[in-house]
């Protein structure tokens, strides 16, 4: 940590706010430059003389009073104020109205909401997922499940359309005692759910074309099997 | 303590406020300057903090959201106070400091060669622009973290850290001219 390095980090050196490998650095420094620790010094004696200065100052001892007297007061006035909204003419009618505008546009944006795009979102983030990684050259993204049928429900929630998951005549070499999958997603980072043996992938051409609006009718995509460590 | 007129609601929020109360009145002293001023903030806080009461979830989070408000209740009133300047264009610039000035600051030169007098130290604080002052504030006599800190003043950490560095640099002018500094250099 070089002088100018040390200056830059007294405030959050003396508020507490750097890490301990910082405050290491910062000890280290000051071992051996007299410099930055007369500087510390003195930044530190005015730190010190503004909050022993502050503490000085106390409250009158009846502000508390006063201010809780004041919220005493405070929260007697709704009852007054609501009992004198009753007697305003046409307010209950003002507020039913009100109220049924409010449902009704509560309900449009429902149905706003509720209505199926054409295209699931998360299925076009996929696609554009995808499409941005298969053009890197970085290793897959992995999906790893001990639970295939949870996780292929879980798809077909997600995407909108029915998969189908590769089925145990597909896998790869699964030891028998570990029934756990891997399934890899196209590219670059790996996410492990759980575990790893045999692993199954999904096949990004036609997983493509699934999304694409122009080739809905393709209404399922379809698993293709492939021996672990074949996709490098 | 006694409660006048005490509801359920009106204990919870005395036993939730009342450890940082002296910190509040204290902060409000220093953004204010005056005492009569001071109490008026504090009393018109606690009061809208009191209505809110009910949308404070985790206790935790007490001190950042009703020293928030003591912040808005500060600056709603400012507002109203054309006679006031919260901060001056020719304030901000000269807080800015270029790295070479910062290399040059009055680390070197400032060393307190005595107990400045209480007077001083609180006329240091109230030169200071208010954009400072409160950060400032917030961090000396409230004892706020930079994060805390950000949420009350609704800016990022790093500004946090921009403002209080300048504060401090300029409160430590004001106190070093007023303090005949001594050159340790």
């Amino acid at each position: 940590m070089t002088c100018e390095e040390l200056l830059s980090v007294i405030d959050p050196y003396l508020d507490g706010e750097l890490s301990a490998r910082e405050v290491v650095q910062v000890h280290e420094h000051l071992v051996g430059c007299d410099h930055c620790r007369a500087a510390l010094e003195s930044e530190a004696t005015l730190h010190s003389l503004l909050v022993a200065n502050s503490a000085e100052d106390d409250p009158p001892p009846d502000l508390r009073n006063r201010v809780l007297d004041g919220i005493a007061a405070t929260s007697a006035a709704p009852a007054r104020f609501g009992s004198r909204r009753r007697h305003v003419p046409g307010g209950r009618a003002l507020f039913m109205g009100a109220g049924l505008v409010a449902v009704l546009f509560v309900g449009l944006i429902a149905i706003q909401f509720g209505r199926r795009p054409d295209v699931p979102p998360f299925a076009l983030e996929i696609l554009a997922k995808h499409r941005l990684y298969a053009e890197g050259p970085s290793p897959g993204v992995d999906m790893m499940t001990a639970d295939i049928p949870g996780l292929t429900t879980w798809l077909e929630r997600r995407v909108g359309f029915p998969s189908r998951p590769p089925g145990p005549s597909g896998l790869p070499s699964v030891s028998s005692e570990d029934e756990r999958h891997r399934w890899p997603m196209p590219r670059r980072r790996t996410s492990s759910m759980n575990g790893m043996g045999g692993h199954s992938r999904c096949s990004s051409r036609r997983l493509s074309r699934a999304l694409d609006p122009k080739e809905q009718n393709a209404s399922s995509t379809e698993w293709r099997s492939m021996r672990r460590g074949s996709q490098a | 303590m006694h409660v006048p007129a005490a509801s359920d609601k009106a204990e919870r929020f005395d036993k939730q406020i009342r450890i940082y109360f002296n910190d509040l009145y204290r902060s409000a002293l220093r953004l204010t300057g005056h005492a009569s001023d001071a109490e008026d903030l504090v009393q018109e806080t606690c009061l809208r903090a009191f209505k809110a009461f009910d949308q404070l979830r985790q206790p935790d989070a007490a001190p950042v959201w009703v020293f928030a408000i003591l912040r808005s209740v500060y600056l709603r009133e400012e507002e109203r106070r054309p006679s006031r300047t919260i901060v001056s264009l020719d304030d901000i610039a000269a807080s800015f400091l270029t790295p070479h000035e910062m290399r040059q600051d009055t680390y070197r030169r400032f060393v307190p060669p005595e107990q400045p007098r209480r007077e001083e130290i609180r006329e240091a604080m109230l030169k200071l622009p208010l954009v400072y002052r409160e950060a400032v504030v917030l961090a000396h006599v409230a004892g706020f973290s930079y994060r805390e800190m950000a949420e009350i003043l609704a800016c990022p950490v790093g500004t946090v850290m921009s403002r209080l560095f300048r504060g401090r640099r300029m409160r430590r002018t004001f106190l070093g001219d007023s303090l005949n500094p001594a050159d340790t250099a």
